[in-house]
Parts: C-alpha cells; structure tokens; sequence
C-alpha cells in the first residue's frame, strides 16, 4: 500500500483510537454528527499550488495598473418594480414578523419540546439553519441578519407601544455609550457564543438553547435599553457585528444617497468620504428616491481607507479564530495536544476552553507580528497599529471560504432535518406538513464534489484577500513601491492562513459528534 | 483591469473543471466483508477502519461476548449481538462519507430517533439523539455508546 495511504490509515487509526479513550467528548460542537470525508491530499497540494500560483497573477496586476479602483460598479435594483417591492413596507414587515415566530417557536420547542434533539426543532433552527445557513446567506446574499434580527423587531413593537403613551419618547434610559468601549461588549459576548458552540457539552439539549437565547434575549434588551436600539445593535449585539461583517463580502448594499437622514442617525454611519452604505436606520427613514439597493462585486464592503477601531479588530481576529479552531478541534493533532495536556488538566472541557480563550490573543499575536513587517518592508514607516486596523478585514474571505467550505456538507445533510421537523417541531409526532416521515439522504452531496467546492472556495477566497489587500495598500500608501513591498509579508500571512485552512480540510476527523 | 478579471475568472474554473475531470474514478462495485469481534467493550479484532469505495456491497459481521447493540451512523442501521448470535449488516455503499459505527451494552434501541426502523436500506439520520446524552437523555439509562470505529466510503 502505498506509503502515503499508510499515513493516512494511521492517523484515522489513531483518530478512532482515541475516540474510543474519550467517547464521553463525542458530542461537543454544536448540534449534529459530521460524515465528511479528508479532502485527498493530491487536492490539497493543488489547491495549496494554485493559491500561490493566483497570488502572482493578481500582483501582478496591481504592478502594471495605472490607477487603483475608486468606485465599484454597481446596480440599483429599485429601479425595477421586483426591486422596489422587495423593500416595500408590507413585504419588510411580514419577514419580521416570520423571523420574530421561529424565534418564538424555537424558545417553545426548547422549553415544551421533546429532549431529544434530533426530534426537536431548536437544535436545528439554530445551529444548522440559523447559525450555519445564516452565515451562507449573509456572505453570498447580503445583511438579512438586520432585516430580520428578532431582538430588534421586537424591541421596535414595545417602543411603539410605548410611543402611544408618551408621544415623543424613546424607550431607552438614553444614557450615552462610552466611545471607548468601542465593539468590546460584543467581542465578549462573541466569545461566549463561541464557548457555548465549542466547547459547552450541552449546547444541542434543546432545554439549554431556549434557556440560553432568553439569556441573551435579556441582555440584549438590557443594553437596547440603555443605550437605545440601533446603538446596542452596532456596539454590543454579537451577532449583528458577525452577520454584519460576512455581509460585507456580499453582493449587495443599502446606501442613502442624502446626507439628511444620515444627520439625524444615531449612528455615525457615514464613512470618511461622506457615504451611507449599510444604514438600517437611514435607510428606513430616508425618502424613496434617495434610496439604493444595490448589486455590487464581491467583497468590494471589505475594502476601506481607513483603520477600524481597534476592539473592531479584536472582534474580527476573534472570528476569524473561532471559525479555525471550529475545525482544529477536530483534529487529530489536536487530539494528540488534548493527550498530552491531559495529565495536568485531566478535565477535556477545561483543556478546550484554555484553547479557546488563548486562540484569538494567538491571532491577534501573529496578526500584529506581520503588521509589524509590513510596516518595516514598506520602507515607509506606518504606524503598526493604524496599518493593522486597516488591513484586518482584508483576512475575512479566507476565513469565509473556509467556513463555507468546512460546514458544506453539514449543511446540505443535517439541514434535511428541518423537512421533517416542519412538521414536528416539538416531537410530540404531529405531522402538520406531512413531512414528518421525511429521512434525510446522507448521500445528497459527493465527497468529491464536497472536496472540489471546498478547494476552488479556498483558493477563490485566498485569491481575494490578496486583491482586497492591495487594492487597501495603493489605497493607503502614497506611493506605489511602498505599497507593493508592503503586502510581501501580508502574502506569506495569507498563504500561511490558507495552507492551514487546507491542511484541516485534509485531516479525518476525530471526536466529533 | 476588466477583461484581466474576467480572464481570471475563467482561469479558475476551466482549474476546477480540469480537477473535477482529472478526478473521476472507474471500476466495478466489489463486495467487501468485514468481521468484527468485540469484547468487554471494545474492538478486539477486526479493523476499526473499515475502508470501501461508493456502491461497494458491504456485509460486517459483529461478535461479541455479552449483549450488545451495533449501530452503524449515517446509514443508521443498527443490530443486535449476543454471545453465539452474531450481528449481521448488509447494504450498498451508497452514500459517500466516514460514518461512525458505535457500540452499547444492553438491548434497548435508542428511542428518539427521527423515523427510525430497522430496514438496512434506510439512511436516517437519528444522530442527534445520542448528543449531549450526558445530562439531557429521556430514554433511560442505558449505558454510554462507544464509538470503536468507522466506515469509510470513498467516491469511486
């Protein structure tokens, strides 16, 4: 047999091995068994080739342009009636009134619902559909998140009640949020969603998510309350700032074209040149013809002159290293360090919160190392810190690709679920739809067909990250040679990212439920 | 600059088409036996990795020396063994993937489970039902399931 295959055969080996030493951890990432099969490592070496092989095509380009690109083309889809009825306040309210009903049901099915969690509808609504089908949605469609975010819409009905006690009031104690506290408290409630996603062992109990989304039900309220919605929504609400942020790769925009709705924002939405992309709250008030859905190119949202702040960055570096660690996990290497570790931290969950909690600070710590060589190979001397803040959001698509990538088949399988649990939410065996005999087909997607979409994803999100990167750099740079050696070590990071994201692609997984 | 994009993207996907081609398989759908003995809860002989191609006929034999139950995921079929009474699994390979196979003491089947039966050809996923089984689990207390292997079904 051949060597290689030998490897491979004594990595699963051991991979089952110490599935059998720890089966008690089989469960612990979310909700729902995975059957994906290692990408192959002959795809693995090409996709890893034809990353590095893409990256000279694109510098290559930014080394013969004349000018760097200023402005994206894009298509205003009010200008059709299927655009403008796609806003129109009836078709807006009726998808918020939906989202706020499976958020309901989903506490429900939780609270009153059958244990266990293949029978139930929350596990399902909320780590495959929600968290998972969401992600897909905000990165390839747009920022339906703050469309249909069911804090925010049930938040806007109380204030409305209250409005008809007290014309001119706003339901918030109207204290005002501290500048300096920037996105933190999302960053730390990211970081709790993520140890409930990794690392709790009852995150697929039904009675434990509707207990957990009240929780942060609450909280988010609390802040909305504090500091009003739409600033809650852009400082503290996890999940708007990761929604948002995939959303920025997207294909579309909302953008206000006045500045007058824009002055009376709470936000400051407008970025240094003056432009309202991405405002829910302008967009709502401005006049009809001042508005613009647009389709624009892929991940053009990620490119910006100027640095975000800096727990802006930390909230993203803690993304990106909450979406790689989701797949280190399932690791044998990881299994190995868990072995290791075991000895002085004989507790698997206590090894696996440590990880966690240091993956970002190692993010960040790597991060702020190559900002550093950026700013040195430039030759122009930057601030490390204002080029960190500027670049960060160039990673986003090789994370993104690899999250799509990682969850493709999980998707596409455990999804299946939803169809019978349409019809039996609660597992009290209705049939409502008459579903509820629906068995799902483990066969619907080809491990090949995975392993190609996975790879061309990765490469495509590699190749754009380096394009976001320069187009950033002539951006940000005055002159060209500066900005082109700076994206050396930028490179040599984004390779690294890449191989990493293909090298857990290729590794059979291990204890994962 | 948009006609270098556009050469681009064709670029990559005539590379993910070449991939997709370069990658395609051939041959005959074979069968494969496997025999698995299984003691005092754990795999004894037989491979823990149990390697087919899609479509290949499978049969696994499971011997054990108490009162087992053999329950193959994703295909999710499962049987019983006792001691002289050996489990036997027969189906095609149909789905791609790498499914876990686990085993629990004692002869209840796992209630719970979305559309569960016993027919080899089913492939239901009633995996969720086996999660977070530490705290939560309403179907009695039966022993934890342990996983002792996994069957691997690569594309052919």
């Amino acid at each position: 047999m051949p060597r290689l295959a030998r490897l491979g055969l004594v990595a699963a080996g051991s991979a089952v091995g110490l599935g059998v030493l720890f089966p008690g951890l089989a469960h612990a990432h979310g909700f729902g068994e995975r059957y994906d099969l290692p990408v192959p490592l002959y795809l693995y070496i090409t996709g890893a080739g034809a990353a590095v092989a893409f990256s000279f095509v694109v510098i290559g380009l930014f080394v013969r342009a004349t000018s760097g690109p200023h402005d994206y083309p894009r298509v205003n889809l009010l200008r059709w009636p299927a655009g403008r009825a796609l806003v129109h306040p009836a078709v807006v309210h009726s998808i918020k009134a939906v989202a706020v009903g499976l958020y309901a049901l989903v506490i429900l099915a939780g609270l009153i619902g059958d244990a266990s969690p293949v029978d139930n509808l929350a596990p399902t609504m909320v780590w495959v559909i929600w968290w998972v089908g969401l992600a897909y949605v905000s990165a390839l469609v747009g920022d339906v998140w703050a469309l249909i975010n069911p804090w925010g819409t049930i938040f806007d009905w109380a204030e409305r009640l209250y409005r008809r006690a007290d014309d001119e009031g706003e339901l918030s104690f109207g204290y005002r949020y501290p500048d300096r506290l920037g996105v933190w408290p999302g960053v730390l409630l990211f970081l709790g969603f993520a140890w409930v996603e990794l690392v709790y062992g009852d995150s697929s109990v039904p009675g434990r998510i509707a207990q957990l989304v009240l929780a942060y039900s609450l909280i988010t309220w609390g802040g909305m309350l504090l500091f009003g919605k739409d600033e809650w929504l852009r400082r503290g609400e996890a999940f708007s700032l990761a929604f948002g942020l995939l959303a920025r790769f997207a294909p579309t925009e909302i953008r206000v074209l006045s500045y007058g709705p824009c002055d009376s924002c709470p936000l400051s939405c407008r970025a240094g040149d003056g432009r309202c992309i991405g405002c829910g709250n302008c967009f709502g008030r401005a006049p009809v013809d001042e508005r613009e859905l647009n389709l624009r190119p892929f991940a053009v949202g990620l490119i910006r002159s100027e640095a975000v702040s800096w727990s802006m960055m930390a909230f993203v570096l803690l993304l990106l290293a909450m979406v790689t660690f989701d797949g280190f996990i399932a690791t044998p290497f990881w299994a190995d360090i868990q072995n290791s570790l075991y000895d002085a931290i004989p507790d698997l969950t206590s090894i696996r919160a440590l990880a966690l909690l240091a993956s970002p600070f190692v993010f960040i710590a790597v991060y702020l190392g190559f900002s550093t060589l950026m700013a040195v190979s430039s030759g122009a001397r930057p601030l490390v810190g204002d080029l960190a803040r500027t670049f960060v959001y160039t990673l986003v698509p090789i994370a993104l690709a690899y999250h799509l990538a990682h969850f493709f088949s999980f998707l596409l399988i455990q999804g299946q679920l939803i169809i019978p649990l349409a019809s039996d939410p609660f597992g009290f065996d209705w049939n409502l739809l008459g579903t509820a005999g629906y068995r799902v087909d483990i066969g619907i997607v080809d491990a090949r067909f995975a392993w190609i979409t996975a790879v061309v994803a990765i490469v495509i999100g590699h190749i754009v990250a380096v394009y976001l990167a320069h187009a950033i750099a002539l951006r940000t740079f005055s002159e060209r040679w500066p900005a082109l050696r700076s994206q050396v070590p930028m490179l040599v990071l984004m390779v690294g990212y890449t191989m990493t994201s293909l090298w857990i692609l290729a590794q059979p997984i291990v204890i994962e439920a | 600059m948009r006609h270098i994009y556009k050469k681009t993207v064709a670029a990559v996907l005539t590379f993910a088409i070449a991939l997709a081609l370069a990658a395609c398989g051939g041959g005959d759908p074979e069968e494969h036996t496997f025999d698995l003995r299984v003691e005092g809860g754990a795999l004894t002989e037989g491979a823990s990795l149990l390697e087919v191609k899609k479509d290949d006929m499978v049969t696994i034999t499971v011997f054990a020396d108490e009162h087992i139950s053999f329950h193959l995921h994703g295909y999710d079929i499962e049987k019983e063994a006792a001691p002289g009474e050996p489990a036997t699994l027969a189906f095609t390979a149909d789905a791609t993937g790498s499914f876990p196979f686990t085993i629990h003491v004692g002869a209840e089947s796992h209630e719970g489970e979305a559309g569960h039966d016993e027919d080899e050809e089913s492939h239901d996923e009633g995996e969720g039902s086996h999660e977070g089984d530490g705290d939560g689990a309403e179907d009695g207390d039966h022993e934890e399931e342990v996983e002792i292997g996994r069957l691997q079904v690569q594309p052919r």
